[in-house]
């Protein structure tokens, strides 16, 4: 995982919950590196060991606890120039959402050795959209879904999200429904 | 040209350019059209400036097909990177993007990421740079946290030398303080042994000894006092309390000492509200003004000291101010924050001047905070300071009293015969008690003794024809210190023994003295056997 993710995470838990309660998950969960560099690839079970005390210390599970940053990463990412890429590739969420996978497929080959999930997205029944999100990571579609609802906040938009296949109960993958209730009406 | 290419060439390259055979504009691909709406039936040159290779003419253009080309957009800092092609139709084609090289080239340009054709590197280029200043930006973070990480270990680094620096202080002048007066209280008690001498001057001796023991007593009992209330055993007794009371006593206490230091000494009470009697500890609000008020007089050579009290209601207490003002020598701006810290000396010279062991303020601090107080200083140097002292206290019904004290002054001893006799010796001492001991222990061991009172006056009597048979050398004294004076009556040519006597008990003491020009070091205090036998040339060095 890149050392984005964990910075984020720790700006995180350091607004939510002070800089000493990060100071002590990051004891915790065995991690020696104090700061993270946010291009440098760390191994995935720094981040799941991480977000699994963050979770305890949140008092929730760790399904909410992952939504909640994935709702806090779209605010984060926005702050970061990549913040810059995502307005100019749309300027709502029916336009960014299909520009996920360019994004990331642009991300992953400018970048060797990223691992980039990707993404499908398809039109949907009554205006909706179905994104297909596929990832060798298990575990984060909670967070994909805090994400999606993340992008709606930034455009100022109320969505909908709700997860319809979940690839933890045999689906090939995880597919989320996305549904813009303001369109409807 | 058909519809198939025309299709073709917009899907591939959707900043192309299509030029007629008369050289206007005919078509543009759908991401150019979003930057240049309006270009149709324009002559190609009149939009574009084929700026590398230059080319100011279509036939230029069409004698450079299927070259790299850098096109820009006239009128906007806008390029293009790419290449003409010759279109079947007789037409030609500029296909190609736009040209990223920085930051503001990327987001210069009204289209997307999603505007580019998603074989054009050209997006990723623009990825890459927005990467790269994320990575500057996230350097820059690194660095900082490191900074602040340096920043704090080097402050703390720096407190705990600080702290360690100021104990070694503090240690040397406790030491220095204790040593002091013991060398006049032992040394006396050797001359009191001598039957001899004369009643008045045994009387004068012990009463001496009386003053330094109670001295001793005092640097001990503050010692005390702040090891107790840091370790959190000081008890505060409340009874009822005249404020105003206990100040007039410390006035009367201290107005001989600032009388005979030619300076006034007054007290004012504000209003009648601050008479009123309230339950508070009369002792440690006398200590605490015992000590601002002593160090005001202490640090006043000219003008006075006024201290004023006040109070004003506070609910169903009051708070009680008492100012202590002084037009004394202020306190620089700089020891102001450290000065109620514990084992903090302003300057260690100025300390052993003025005497006390570097507590008093310390000490009142605290007592000020058990007694629910506080006390605040301002001060400007050469103009004077103004230590309040304020507590909050409840209304009582009678009034307390106070206890006053006193202290008695010195004179001098002298005689003749002994083991030292014929030997000229100098003393450089500055306490009046040592130089009197120590000279008369010295006389009556048949010595000639003279006395300097600091390093300057010891220096100027080697003027060539003064040749002591031995200096005995104090190390620590105002002005020029034994250290400097040994270097200088050496630099003047005396090849003399010059032995340090001094109360400083730490090896970098003794090691400067031997640098400065020693040849022994010994400790106060030093019986007589030890003195004649230093004298003699006869005692180890302490070490």
């Amino acid at each position: 995982m890149l050392g984005m993710v964990n910075y984020a995470l720790q700006e995180m838990v350091t607004e939510r919950l002070g800089a000493e309660a990060w100071e002590s998950i990051r004891v915790e969960a065995e991690v020696a590196d104090r700061v993270f560099v946010i291009m440098k690839q760390y191994p995935d079970e720094v981040t799941y060991r991480l977000a699994g005390i963050v979770a305890q210390r949140m008092g929730v599970g760790v399904p909410d606890a992952l939504h909640a940053f994935g709702h806090y990463w779209m605010a984060f990412a926005e702050r970061q120039p990549w913040g810059k890429v995502m307005h100019s590739m749309a300027s709502n969420v029916r336009e960014l959402i299909p520009a996920l996978n360019e994004m990331h497929s642009r991300i992953a080959l400018s970048f060797p050795g990223v691992t980039m999930p990707q993404f499908r997205c398809d039109d949907a029944e009554g205006g909706s959209l179905l994104v297909h999100y596929f990832s060798p990571r298990p575990g984060l579609a909670p967070f994909v879904q805090g994400v999606l609802e993340g992008i709606g906040a930034m455009y100022g938009e109320t969505i909908e999200v709700d997860q319809v296949e979940y690839k933890d109960r045999g689906a090939s993958h995880d597919v989320f429904r996305i549904r813009f209730p303001a369109a409807a009406a | 040209m058909n519809g198939q290419t025309a299709e073709l060439l917009a899907r591939l390259f959707p900043f192309h350019v299509r030029v007629g055979t008369d050289g206007r504009v005919v078509a543009l691909g759908t991401s150019m059209s979003k930057v240049l709406p309006d270009s149709l039936g324009c002559g190609f040159l009149d939009r574009f400036d084929v700026q590398r290779p230059r080319l100011a003419s279509m036939a230029e253009v069409r004698g450079h097909l299927d070259e790299l080309v850098l096109l820009a957009i006239r009128g906007t800092p806008l390029q293009m990177r790419g290449q003409f092609t010759a279109l079947p139709d007789g037409g030609i084609a500029f296909v190609g993007s736009p040209r990223i090289v920085d930051q503001s080239s990327v987001w210069s340009w009204p289209v997307g990421i999603r505007d580019f054709a998603p074989h054009d590197g050209g997006a990723d280029y623009a990825m890459v740079i927005e990467a790269a200043n994320m990575q500057l930006a996230d350097l820059e973070r690194l660095v900082r946290t490191l900074q602040e990480k340096e920043r704090a270990e080097r402050d703390l680094r720096q407190r705990a030398e600080d702290a360690s620096a100021a104990k070694t202080n503090f240690l040397a002048n406790i030491s220095h303080e204790i040593r002091t007066p013991m060398t006049a209280i032992l040394g006396y008690a050797e001359l009191l042994r001598d039957v001899g001498a004369d009643p008045a001057e045994r009387a004068e001796w012990i009463e001496t000894i009386r003053r330094n023991g109670d001295h001793l007593l005092a640097i001990i009992n503050d010692l005390l006092d702040l090891s107790k209330i840091e370790a959190g055993r000081f008890e505060v007794e409340l009874a009822p309390v005249s404020v105003p009371d206990v100040v007039r006593d410390v006035v009367k206490l201290m107005r001989v000492r600032a009388a005979s230091q030619g300076i006034t000494l007054d007290h004012v009470v504000e209003d009648d509200l601050a008479r009123t009697p309230v339950r508070t500890d009369a002792v440690r609000i006398r200590q605490v003004l015992l000590n601002l008020v002593g160090n005001a007089v202490k640090f006043t050579e000219r003008g006075g000291v006024e201290v004023r009290v006040g109070a004003r209601a506070k609910g169903q207490r009051l708070e009680l101010a008492v100012a202590v003002r002084d037009t004394g020598c202020g306190i620089a701006p700089d020891l102001l924050p450290r000065l109620f810290e514990p084992f903090t000396q302003s300057d260690a010279s100025f300390t052993r001047r003025h005497g006390g062991t570097g507590l008093g303020l310390a000490i009142s601090r605290r007592l000020a905070s058990l007694l629910g107080g506080r006390i605040d200083v301002a001060s400007e140097v050469d103009r004077g300071s103004v230590f309040t002292f304020t507590f909050d206290a409840d209304r009582a019904d009678s009034d307390a009293d106070a206890i006053p004290s006193s202290l008695p002054m010195p004179s001098r001893p002298a005689s003749k015969t002994g083991p030292l006799l014929g030997m000229r010796i100098l003393l450089v001492e500055d306490s009046i008690d040592s130089q009197r001991i120590l000279a008369a222990l010295m006389s009556l061991a048949g010595a000639d003794v003279d006395v300097a009172p600091d390093g300057i006056s010891a220096v100027s009597r080697f003027d060539g024809s003064y040749v002591p048979d031995l200096v005995l050398m104090d190390i620590q004294m105002p002005g020029m210190d034994g250290i400097e004076a040994t270097e200088r009556i050496r630099a003047r040519g005396f090849t003399g023994r010059i032995v340090a006597l001094t109360a400083a008990a730490l090896s970098i003491d003794r090691d400067r003295a031997y640098r400065a020009g020693c040849e022994g070091f010994h400790l106060k205090p030093i019986s007589r056997e030890d003195l004649i036998a230093m004298c003699l040339g006869d005692l180890p060095a302490a070490r």
